[in-house]
């Protein structure tokens, strides 16, 4: 005949007690949520409508969500017939998460990647003229007029 | 010759053979009935096929909106309450945040069951690590079991101001509801 | 002269038994008469104190209340020409958002007569209402197993009305006849 140890009736009862506290309601109980969160980068730009600013406006909408050993940045590179500069300007208020971008002075545009906002992480900047970045396209030529002739600009993002 | 002298019998017995005899038998009896409802405060989480675990994936496909995830509204709050005079409150919180994000969570008044169910907050509460009230001034009631019947909880992840600090991950959070005494 | 023994009384009956003077002849005449009586009691299991809750298998679950049918209807009646007997109960309080039961269930294991029909499932109130209707003369032996079985239950009657605690309530059994 099987012998009930101690440890057996006492593992038994432990077994019970568990089971019904499983199978009996109380006055609190709770559940999971999942989070799941996948990397992304999604970038645009439009024509902008306000400002009075010389040069042509435009809006850069990003969403970028990282790895956490992501970083991002984004070139603009392009070609012109006439020298042109392209300032970049958070607007205010000013996206959270957006790295160091070429402020004073802007960029002078080459047929060459520049960065033009670099250790982009995660951000989001917005659909409305607020919280987004505001590009002005200028011709970089002392008192050139204020049209000029077609000037192509493409604007890359890269993930590290 | 003897007399026989008349004899009055007076007790016949008629047929109760109890054991027991009965100073006195009137046509009204009476007992005592001890009425004892106790206290209840009662809660569950239901989900579809006894499923309570769910998953948000904040995403966009539009450049420059911020990730949000469908609202779920698969869970539901079944509760049974009997009190004796006061109220008591469903209080709710998270055992973690989620950088870059607010959980926010809503219940729905219940219409099933009977009973006072009290009021439900009207606007999404950002989920915490501390309590904060979901559903208030529960009195005496029962909502019924199972999916369809309670409170329905409606969940939603909105990207908040904190988002620098989001990165693709697979995040969890364990959200506990209580219903206490006011 | 022989001493007869009581058991229990519950019939009065007089009898004068005349003798014959054989010397004389005489003779006597016998008067019998039998009143109509109404005999109740109420046999209650162990005390006679009835415990009744409410109770749910879960959260969301309505009350419901466990029966006690512990208590015995111990009944024995002589009705007249033409009568019929009737028990009726009330209670002595009614209980918030609770409905208190009785279901009454047909003597049949011991006894004799005429023990009428029983009511299921009534709620019970303040004011008497029959629920054993149309009893002739008859008995049913008394005490547990005897008599009427009365189950007890409490049912959920409007539960924002419904309060935790602790009350007694008086079932009161009256006979009547008419």
């Amino acid at each position: 005949m099987r012998s009930f140890t101690p440890a057996f009736l006492a593992a038994c009862l432990l077994l019970l007690s568990a089971t019904a506290a499983q199978a009996q309601d109380a006055s609190w109980d709770s559940h999971l949520i999942l989070i799941r969160l996948d990397n992304m980068a999604s970038y645009r730009i439009e024509r902008s409508q306000g400002k009075n600013d010389p040069g042509k406006h435009y809006c850069l909408r990003i969403t970028s969500l990282v790895r956490p050993d992501e970083t991002r940045m984004i070139s603009v590179k392009g070609i012109s017939p006439v020298p042109v500069r392209i300032y970049i300007e958070p607007s205010n208020p000013e996206p959270a998460g957006l790295g160091p971008m070429i402020r004073e002075g802007g960029l002078a545009l080459k047929p060459s990647d520049q960065v033009c906002i670099a250790d982009l992480k995660s951000c989001f900047t917005s659909s409305e003229e607020k919280n987004t970045i505001i590009i002005r396209i200028l011709p970089d030529l002392p008192g050139a007029p204020a049209a000029f002739a077609f000037c192509q600009v493409i604007y890359t993002l890269f993930t590290n | 010759m003897k007399k026989i002298a008349c004899i009055a019998l007076g007790l016949i017995t008629l047929a109760l053979s109890t054991p027991k005899v009965s100073a006195q038998d009137t046509n009204t009896d009476s007992h005592t009935l001890n009425i004892s409802i106790a206290e209840l405060s009662l809660i569950n989480i239901a989900g579809a096929s006894g499923i309570t675990t769910i998953t948000l994936s904040p995403t966009t496909t539009t450049a420059g909106a911020a990730p949000t995830a469908a609202a779920n509204s698969s869970l539901w709050l079944n509760v049974t309450s009997v009190v004796t005079a006061q109220t008591r409150t469903i209080n709710v919180k998270t055992s973690a945040t989620i950088p870059g994000f607010d959980i926010k969570v809503q219940a729905a008044s219940c219409t099933s069951g009977d009973g006072t169910f009290g009021t439900v907050v009207g606007s999404p509460v950002t989920l915490t690590t501390s309590d904060q009230p979901i559903i208030t001034a529960i009195g005496t009631c029962y909502t019924g079991t199972g999916t369809s019947s309670g409170y329905n909880l409606t969940y939603q992840a909105v990207a908040n101001t904190n988002f620098e600090n989001v990165t693709a991950s697979n995040g969890s959070a364990t959200i506990t509801y209580t219903i206490t005494n006011n | 002269m022989p001493l007869i023994k009581v058991v229990t009384m519950t019939v009065l009956v007089f009898i004068s038994i005349g003798v014959t003077n054989a010397q004389t002849g005489q003779t006597e005449t016998l008067n019998a008469s039998i009143p109509e009586i109404a005999s109740l009691r109420i046999r209650i299991d162990g005390n006679s104190i009835i415990p009744l809750s409410v109770s749910v298998p879960g959260a969301g679950s309505p009350l419901t209340g466990a029966p006690n049918s512990s208590s015995w209807l111990g009944v024995t009646t002589v009705v007249g020409a033409g009568k019929k007997g009737t028990i009726s109960v009330r209670v002595s309080q009614m209980i918030p958002g609770l409905n208190l039961k009785l279901t009454v269930a047909p003597c049949t294991a011991f006894g004799d007569g005429i023990k009428g029909t029983v009511a299921s499932d009534r709620v019970l109130c303040l004011t008497d209402q029959p629920v054993i209707s149309d009893i002739g003369s008859m008995y049913t032996g008394g005490g547990v197993g005897y008599g009427y079985n009365l189950t007890y239950w409490l049912a959920e009657n409007g539960m924002d009305q419904i309060r935790g605690g602790a009350t007694s309530v008086v079932v009161t059994y009256t006979y009547s006849s008419n």
